[in-house]
């Protein structure tokens, strides 16, 4: 996944099929949520040692 | 060391107030900043104006951060009801346990997930579901705070409970009673405020810093712009809000205002405002006290010969720290109506068409531009040390809520979130002050001037500037360098306002 900060890809997504656009965004968000679960796992064992 | 010879109870009361006061200087930036946003985004989409995108992506990155280390701040505390305050969550957790899942699930599947989409999915998912990203991301901070404020009021006016026979707070018949407990309208609505004051004020502050370096900077006049509008619009409903809040604090909690006042003594025929003083608890008056008569009955009961109860009414061993409450709450007073002293200031300055050229004014918002942290830390004091010596308000002690530890195993956490939250957010917070350092320009990217591209053509003939007004592109005078296109766009700017 390319890490898009200049946020110039409108166009491009726009382009996309509705699914298409649907799958990418519950497929970035449950990376998202995946990432911060893992953190927070981190600090719980961090805390617990 | 200096935390030899305190017992585990204020050593864990320290260690709470140090990593609350930490994590709350983010989401107060974060929730205001989410909703500045959605707003920016929205109009880059209404308007097709790319200066509304280009403002977007340089808050984005801020957002992002800020976002990023109020997520962390924010899970060290929730264990930390474990650790150091077991009993109250033996006790309360019935109750309270459950609208604080509500918040962690808010701020994990709404706020982080969609803040991926925000960050990530511009060219996956296209303009409007990144936009609605956008939105369920503002929405997420509004009803993360609901849930979390909701626990909090609920310790200082507890309702809707039942108590157990082993001494649990047990929920009753109507799970409203709990959530919309008497001071959570209040304090739900005042706290929110500030946070979108808070955030106001650093874009404000942010803009102004610009201006005072290129006043034809347009980004920066339209975020100054915005945040001007803010202040003048939304600190006099702040302060209304605020009287509203001190009003239900009276009902509910009347010695917190008796310590916001530094009301020692009953006052039956009307009490003084006192402006200024220094309160002894031991000696219970405030001295050198500067003092409007009756002013207090006033405002609390809109009545100059209201009698007011002071803290003799009160036993000692219930009445909260007056010293602290007293000077945080005059400390959250004087910042909001600072607030107020320069939206109005702002409206002079529009009416006069000199909001982008009156330097005193840029200086003075550039000052402001953190007085936002400032208030919401010292008006959390005022609330929660005022609650004291109670965790459930008249229920429950603070002593009594306490974990069963060793006062050296509560020292060495407390060394090692000093130590560790002071490296990581230190590092944060520069990082944040890093990007807001950055000049906003067309073609916001987020990554280094010079990585952008060239800002020179091949051999000698200077290329146009990919940063119009940066004086490190031009060192000599800004204005004369920037061209007629932004001039023109400056007065469309000031036009759009």
């Amino acid at each position: 996944m390319r890490f898009d900060p200049k946020l110039d890809g409108g166009e491009t997504g726009d382009a996309r099929p509705l699914w298409q656009r649907l799958g990418w965004m519950l497929a970035i968000w449950v990376v998202s949520i995946s990432v911060l679960g893992v953190v927070a796992y981190g600090i719980r064992f961090w805390l617990k040692g | 060391m200096m935390i030899d010879g305190l017992d585990a109870l204020t050593l864990a009361r320290i260690q709470f107030a140090f990593t609350v006061s930490f994590h709350f200087i983010f989401p107060a930036f974060s929730i205001g900043l989410a909703s500045f946003l959605m707003v920016l985004e929205g109009l880059w989409l209404k308007t097709g104006k790319p200066l509304y995108l280009d403002l977007f992506k340089y808050w984005l990155k801020v957002f992002a951060v800020a976002f990023a280390m109020g997520v962390v701040s924010g899970i060290v505390m929730s264990y930390q009801f474990g650790t150091n305050w077991s009993v109250f969550s033996d006790r309360a957790g019935p109750v309270i346990g459950p609208l604080m899942a509500y918040e962690v699930l808010t701020a994990f599947f709404l706020e982080a997930g969609f803040l991926g989409v925000m960050l990530f999915g511009m060219n996956r998912v296209g303009k409007k579901l990144h936009f609605a990203a956008t939105c369920l991301v503002a929405l997420g901070t509004f009803v993360s705070a609901f849930w979390i404020l909701s626990v909090n009021s609920w310790m200082h006016t507890p309702t809707g409970f039942v108590m157990g026979d082993n001494g649990q707070f047990l929920p009753g018949d109507s799970w409203m009673d709990i959530i919309f407990n008497p001071s959570f309208p209040y304090r739900l609505v005042h706290t929110v405020t500030a946070a979108y004051l808070t955030t106001a004020f650093v874009v404000g502050g942010v803009g102004a810093w610009h201006l005072l370096r290129n006043s034809a900077n347009a980004h920066a006049r339209k975020m100054f712009s915005m945040a001007m509008w803010m202040a003048a619009l939304v600190a006099p409903i702040q302060i209304f809000v605020g009287d509203l809040h001190g009003l239900n604090t009276l009902e509910y909690q009347p010695q917190k205002v008796m310590a916001m006042e530094g009301h020692y003594d009953s006052h039956p025929d009307g009490a003084p405002l006192i402006l200024f003083g220094i309160p002894d608890s031991e000696a219970k008056e405030v001295r050198y006290s500067i003092e409007i008569p009756k002013a207090s009955s006033l405002i609390l009961k809109h009545d100059l010969n209201a009698p007011l109860a002071g803290l003799d009414t009160i036993p000692d061993e219930d009445e909260p720290p007056v010293e602290i409450v007293f000077w945080s709450f005059r400390i959250m007073v004087g910042i909001g109506f600072a607030m107020l002293g320069l939206g109005l200031w702002s409206l002079v300055a529009r009416y006069r068409r000199k909001l982008y050229d009156w330097t005193w004014l840029h200086r003075a918002a550039l000052v402001m531009g953190p007085s936002g942290f400032v208030a919401v830390i010292a008006g959390w004091i005022t609330t929660e040390v005022g609650r004291q010596p109670f965790t459930v308000y008249g229920l429950m002690r603070t002593a009594d809520s306490v974990s069963p530890l060793e006062a050296p195993a509560v020292a060495t956490s407390l060394v090692a979130f000093v130590v560790i939250y002071f490296a990581v957010f230190g590092i944060g917070t520069w990082y944040i002050m890093k990007l807001m350092h950055n000049i906003p320009h067309d073609h916001e990217t987020g990554v280094k001037r010079g990585d952008i591209g060239p800002i020179r053509t091949a051999g000698i003939t200077p290329g146009p500037s990919q940063n119009p007004g940066d004086r490190e592109t031009f060192p000599g005078s800004n204005r004369e360098s920037q061209g007629p296109e932004i001039v023109d766009r400056t007065r469309n700017e000031e036009g759009g306002d």
